[in-house]
């Protein structure tokens, strides 16, 4: 008869004894750590990892090394996947391919480093250890940092860095009351965009009547372009799950929700796991370590609407209804799932929750400023060196964001404008750059930091163009129930979308900022209020480019379709011809070896011949301007309109 | 017969040549005459005419076959129960009948009824059709005629029964669907506020959701169909339509955005020649866009099924399609 043993875990003790016991498994063993972030899956790093595994099977008869695989979640520098480290030396690789993996296992069984994959400065100096590479040095990885460290499918390497004691000691040394304070004194500000204190709203559910009361993690991440908490529920779940469980036990709710989006199969899967595994080693279920404390979560997910992210939305589409916002005269907070107080947090708050009890407020307040304590988790991508996840102390500058973790602008560009806060969120530009980010700075200039989605843009990027891909955005998932964001959003488009043809007019500019004040000040929920903020920072900061759209129908930064055209350069095409076979709708004629010329009655603009034509010619350009010039012999020659009227 | 408004013309011809009037009831006889494979007596004339035209008496019949006898377009065929048949004089000008058959010496084959030709480089032997030729003819042709319908009764009840077994294996699939969506349901508890975790189940399954599926949800929840396309048309990961064997899913986040997802997308429509949200009409491919995949390193990025693709040109386009079929 096979006796099954049970994994419960009851006391801190047990808990400690247990993480000393997982720690001393590593003892003598090193640890090969490959990023499966998505970023890094894209670069085939599954396939490496496989390869790393038969390797290290065939060379296990050769060493008496232990040598560990894991599979980890995201590490954050995107820019150079696959990542790859070796603990406990911390050598950080990057760019791993599958033509690296026999030197990689050789060189680590006999305790050698492999240069060629090693960080490079500028001075070509390599860079070692993980923590001294520029990318990560002036972060500040809290919470991100245990990525690299742990397998997010094993609940025993959570275990191993410390994971749940926090749990144990709110449920065992603290009262709920005490946890709760502990949380309010340490100034934890809700991480998914609202700013709003997690302590107080804490309260606020504890306090409203009504029973049972319920806690929630909003993990319905929307935002184009953001992907940190799809890190930290793919990378780390059970952070969150313990926050979830010691922000329970602090309110006195026993039922919890993770909302979760189905276009993130991996968190779903990992998340779930999670969960089973923390029932089994009774972090969940009854009498949670032994404190009488009874607590149970439900997965549901997200079927792709953005505006389901919004709170009382969220608690909407958990109910099974269609996930619409409501007028919030009376929060969440005392009635929300079913009529019940219900708690909502987004993923990131709840994986601090953990890092407060067990180093304390003073602790947590003693990182970033005044107002805005932590850390931030950032996804800076778009036209920067170094693209990935960031996570730094609130305070820091954006200047050093970009520059010194983002590595500058990507190919030497002159940077334009960096747009914050997603959707909700409006753009930055050069002059600003100095501003601390902190949840009150950024939305005293007009954007907001929002859930942290940082998109640098160059002289390349067309501010209108932005403009109107944001408002579309908005429209799309726009909910429809209220007037100002559903007919507003679209008349702001049609409004757009006739600027970029040339075809804008002067009264454009007063009308696009009535409308944007209109949506402020009337739209139901926060997805109408803060949709005109990108259409007022771009006012606001680049006038002129929607001037030079207006009135003289150009794009300075060659993007907007129906003002562009792409022109051949005579004397720098070889007539090699390789443009067009590339180009879809054949607008391309020539002669071989003499000049071809782009047929702009044709040309769709689609780009395919820029990305062929050989660097030498470089014969093929983007031109602004000359629609006027066309319109301008039109009129000569026809008396047309006028279309810079 | 295809060839009948030229045979009447011919026929208006000789009329007008010998100084008759065409008139409506004339033309009428002829085309039934014309349209007709068999012989016709008087009375099944004026059958056939008096439903498209019920002026025409049996008088008008008779003075008007007499006319036609008189002027060579129509003869007197035999007779049956004591009444005159008529038919069609074959005239040289007008163009054989299509189901004529060329008279070839050959085997008459009983089971089939059709002739095995002995010779075949005797081919196009013309034999006038006279009174006893006419009957043997008109013996072969019944046959032929026959065995054709007997061909075309067998092609339908093979049809039917193959329209009546493909039916019954779509009920099969039909009931083992509800079986399906069954335990789907009772794995979320039959609970009414976990309808969206449900289609989702469920649309993981098919891949889409049909409406069968979904009026069987309806009945079993007791929610109202409307209820059900009220979520199934907010959320955008429904699909209401079958989706192509792969999937084309391009990034239009943000920073694909800016980095040239717009160009991307639009290589891809012109290469699969649909637009975004449809499928290709052999059902290989559906292409979507979508808010974000997280890989903005990458960007931008095409996501086939589950392999990710960086900007890949016209050219890669094609390699990369070809993959997948």
């Amino acid at each position: 008869m096979t006796v099954k043993i049970s994994n419960r875990i009851d006391s801190l003790e047990n808990l400690k004894e247990k993480a000393n016991e997982f720690k001393r498994q590593l003892d003598d063993s090193v640890v090969i750590s490959i990023c499966s972030g998505t970023g890094c899956m894209a670069y085939s790093s599954d396939v490496i990892y496989c390869g790393l595994q038969k390797e290290i099977e065939k060379s296990s008869s050769k060493t008496a090394k232990k040598i560990i695989l894991k599979r980890t979640g995201c590490h954050g520098y995107c820019e150079r996947g696959p990542i790859v480290v070796i603990y406990p030396q911390e050598i950080c690789y990057l760019g791993v391919r599958e033509k690296d993996i026999p030197e990689i296992v050789e060189k680590t069984i006999k305790g050698e480093i492999v240069e060629s994959l090693l960080y490079k400065d500028e001075e070509g100096n390599p860079i070692v250890k993980e923590t001294d590479i520029p990318f990560y040095k002036f972060q500040k990885r809290i919470i991100l940092s245990n990525n690299s460290k742990i397998d997010p499918q094993s609940i025993d390497d959570y275990i191993r860095i410390g994971g749940y004691q926090s749990l144990a000691k709110a449920t065992s040394q603290m009262s709920p009351e005490e946890v709760l304070q502990e949380v309010k004194k340490a100034n934890l500000r809700g991480r998914g965009g609202g700013g709003f204190p997690a302590g107080v709203k804490w309260e606020t559910t504890k306090n409203a009547p009504g029973e049972p009361k319920y806690v929630i993690v909003n993990a319905d991440e929307g935002d184009p372009g953001a992907y940190m908490d799809r890190s930290i529920l793919e990378g780390n779940p059970h952070s969150i799950l313990e926050g979830l469980v010691i922000g329970a036990f602090a309110i006195g709710s026993n039922k919890g929700f993770v909302y979760v989006r189905q276009e993130y199969p991996q968190a779903v899967k990992n998340i779930k796991k999670a969960i089973g595994q923390a029932k089994e080693y009774g972090f969940l279920g009854k009498n949670i370590l032994n404190s009488g404390f009874d607590f149970d979560v439900e997965i549901h997910r997200g079927a792709g609407a953005f505006v389901s992210g919004e709170s009382s939305a969220l608690t909407a589409a958990i109910e099974g209804n269609v996930g619409e916002p409501r007028l919030k005269y009376i929060r969440t907070a005392v009635s929300g799932l079913w009529g019940r107080p219900t708690n909502l947090n987004n993923v990131e708050t709840w994986a601090n929750v953990p890092l407060i009890i067990k180093n304390g407020a003073d602790w947590f307040k003693s990182i970033g400023t005044k107002n805005s304590s932590g850390t931030k988790i950032f996804s800076l991508v778009g036209k920067v060196n170094n693209t990935g996840l960031v996570e730094v102390p609130m305070g820091i500058t954006i200047r050093d964001i970009i520059y010194k973790i983002g590595g500058g602008i990507k190919g030497n560009k002159e940077f334009k404008a960096v747009q914050t806060g997603g959707p909700s969120g409006g753009v930055i530009p050069e002059q600003l750059l100095d501003l601390p980010v902190d949840f009150d700075e950024l939305t005293k200039a007009g954007s907001m930091m929002g859930s942290g989605g940082m998109i640098v843009m160059d002289e390349s990027d067309c501010m209108v163009n932005v403009a109107h891909y944001f408002l579309k955005f908005s429209a799309d998932e726009s909910c429809g129930k209220c007037v100002p964001c559903r007919e507003g959003l679209r008349q702001m488009i049609y409004i757009y979308e006739r600027i970029m043809e040339g075809k804008g007019r002067e009264e454009d500019l007063i009308l696009l900022a009535d409308l944007s004040l209109l949506l402020k000040e009337a739209s139901l929920c926060a997805l109408g209020t803060t949709a005109p903020n990108i259409v007022l920072t771009t006012l606001k900061y680049f006038k002129e480019e929607y001037e030079a759209h207006i009135y003289y129908n150009i794009c300075p930064a060659k993007v907007c379709v129906p003002l562009i055209s792409y022109v051949i350069d005579e004397n720098k095409c070889a007539g090699c011809g390789i443009c067009v076979k590339a180009c879809p709708v054949d607008a391309i004629r020539g002669e071989s070896k003499k000049p071809h010329i782009i047929d702009s009655e044709i040309c769709i603009k689609c780009g395919s011949c820029i990305e062929v034509c050989p660097e030498k010619y470089s014969a093929i350009e983007k031109k602004t301007g000359l629609v006027l010039e066309k319109a301008k012999q039109k009129k000569e020659t026809e008396g047309g309109v006028d279309l810079s009227k | 017969m295809k060839n009948n408004k030229r045979d009447i013309d011919i026929y208006k011809q000789k009329i007008k040549k010998s100084g008759f009037r065409i008139t409506e009831t004339r033309m009428v006889i002829l085309d039934i005459l014309l349209k007709s494979p068999d012989k016709l007596n008087a009375e099944e004339l004026f059958f056939l005419s008096h439903k498209k035209y019920p002026k025409i008496g049996m008088a008008t019949i008779y003075r008007t076959l007499r006319l036609l006898e008189k002027e060579g377009l129509v003869t007197k065929v035999g007779f049956e129960n004591n009444k005159a048949k008529y038919k069609i004089k074959e005239s040289p000008e007008i163009n054989p009948k299509k189901n004529d058959f060329k008279l070839v010496p050959g085997n008459l084959d009983k089971n089939t009824g059709k002739i095995n030709i002995k010779d075949k480089s005797i081919s196009n032997i013309n034999y006038a059709p006279g009174i006893g030729y006419a009957s043997a003819f008109e013996s072969f042709k019944d046959m032929e005629r026959i065995s054709a319908i007997q061909n075309q009764l067998a092609g339908w009840l093979g049809d039917l029964n193959k329209i009546k077994r493909e039916k019954e294996l779509a009920l099969e699939d039909v009931i083992k669907d509800f079986g399906k969506v069954d335990k789907i349901v009772i794995y979320h508890e039959n609970q009414r506020s976990n309808l969206i975790q449900i289609l989702l189940d469920v649309q993981n399954e098919y891949r889409w959701l049909p409406k069968h599926v979904l009026l069987y949800i309806s009945n079993r929840l007791d929610i109202p169909l409307s209820n059900i396309y009220d979520i199934t048309t907010f959320y955008k990961y429904f699909n209401l339509e079958p989706q192509g064997r792969h999937s084309i899913i391009v990034c239009m986040g943000t920073a694909c955005h800016i980095r040239g997802a717009m160009n991307l997308l639009q290589r891809i429509v012109n290469t699969l020649k649909i637009k975004p949200g449809d499928t290709t009409s052999d059902y290989n491919f559906t292409l979507n866009t979508v808010n974000c995949l997280g890989c903005c390193a990458l960007g931008p990025v095409m996501m086939v099924d589950n392999k990710y693709f960086s900007n890949p040109s016209t050219g890669m386009l094609k390699k990369i399609l070809k993959q997948f079929y």
